[in-house]
């Protein structure tokens, strides 16, 4: 379970908990990929049980709105 | 360029309606259909879990991912992680590098510590062994990765006397990287293998994980962040000479994010 500050910090700007618009998301995760060299990053899609429509929209957006500004980072 | 991936851990949540726990057949097509879309949509990488505990169905993650293989053409498939200190490392190369016939090159193998203690108990070994087992095991897998014939002797399994393990990957060398969690202990060691590292985000935000990056890279070689200062702790793993391939990834969790924080308890 998540306590809510754990939350607050998480969906914060520098936080790895990813809800937001897809303009949000890619910024933060750019954000990430400069201020740690990252090569790769794991998204974990399904955790918590979210509902399997609500996951395969999350992949799609992923995939198709936030992956081609990271690539060209 | 960054690649790009999704994790699954494979959990098994209560059904908000029945309170019931959702079953593994259904969660496995589920995840199935998530890796497939990955694929299609061209994603770089899909990645299971392990776990040895009701609350999660995949404990083995090759077999899953070999699923995975059948129904996919172009994303690579790791584990995240292997727990690696309580399997047998001639086993889990069998196991990735048939994965890796089986996807015609797509597996990889993250190894790491484990952040629960049940399998431990569940493999007949000792948490007391936590840092020795992982320190021997991935020597050994690394060897066994370098050549089909290998003879080795340890503390934590028989002697390999001229021992072929088969079959070889298809792709030489078959990656291994070192999965990070939950300490800067954790980070710091796994700076000393010539792997990869790949880390999950156990810390709440991005600046801790950057000064743990510090502690894995050595000074001047993470992103500028200063590494954070550690009280001393009994030296109980000796990292190798090499310090090479340290690129590094982080998983990202959607839905949770539990900050372990400095405890000093477990890695992945």
């Amino acid at each position: 379970v998540v306590s809510q500050a754990a939350f607050d910090v998480g969906t914060s700007r520098q936080g790895a908990i990813m809800i937001g618009s897809a303009g949000e998301i890619t910024g933060k995760l750019l954000d990430a990929v400069k201020a740690l060299s990252l090569d790769r990053i794991f998204a974990r899609v399904d955790w918590g049980g979210l509902p399997t429509g609500l996951v395969e929209e999350s992949i799609a957006r992923y995939a198709t709105d936030i992956a081609p500004a990271l690539r060209a980072a | 360029v960054v690649e790009l991936g999704i994790l699954s851990l494979g959990d098994l949540q209560r059904d908000q309606r029945t309170g019931r726990r959702h079953r593994p057949a259904d969660r496995m097509a589920e995840i199935l259909g998530y890796a497939v879309l990955a694929d299609q949509l061209g994603l770089e990488v899909f990645a299971v879990g392990e776990h040895h505990n009701p609350e999660f169905f995949i404990s083995s993650p090759a077999v899953a991912l070999a699923a995975v293989a059948a129904r996919t053409t172009g994303i690579r498939l790791t584990s995240a992680t292997t727990l690696l200190g309580v399997a047998d490392p001639v086993r889990v190369y069998e196991d990735f590098a048939s994965l890796d016939v089986i996807s015609r090159g797509r597996a990889e193998i993250t190894v790491g510590r484990s952040a629960f203690a049940e399998p431990f108990a569940l493999f007949g070994y000792d948490t007391a062994d936590y840092d020795a087992l992982f320190a021997e095991k991935l020597g050994l897998l690394l060897d066994i990765r370098a050549a089909q014939t290998v003879t080795w002797s340890g503390r934590f399994r028989p002697p390999l006397d001229a021992a072929a393990v088969v079959p070889r990957a298809v792709q030489d060398p078959l990656p291994v990287w070192v999965g990070v969690g939950g300490s800067p202990d954790s980070a710091e060691r796994a700076g000393g293998w010539a792997c990869r590292s790949c880390w999950a985000t156990s810390a709440a935000r991005w600046h801790t994980c950057g000064r743990w990056w510090t502690l894995t890279a050595g000074p001047g070689t993470g992103p500028g962040i200063p590494a954070p200062s550690r009280s001393p702790s009994p030296p109980t793993f000796t990292p190798a000479p090499t310090r090479s391939g340290r690129a590094r990834s982080i998983p990202i969790t959607t839905s949770t994010c539990v900050p372990k924080g400095q405890a000093d308890v477990a890695s992945w």
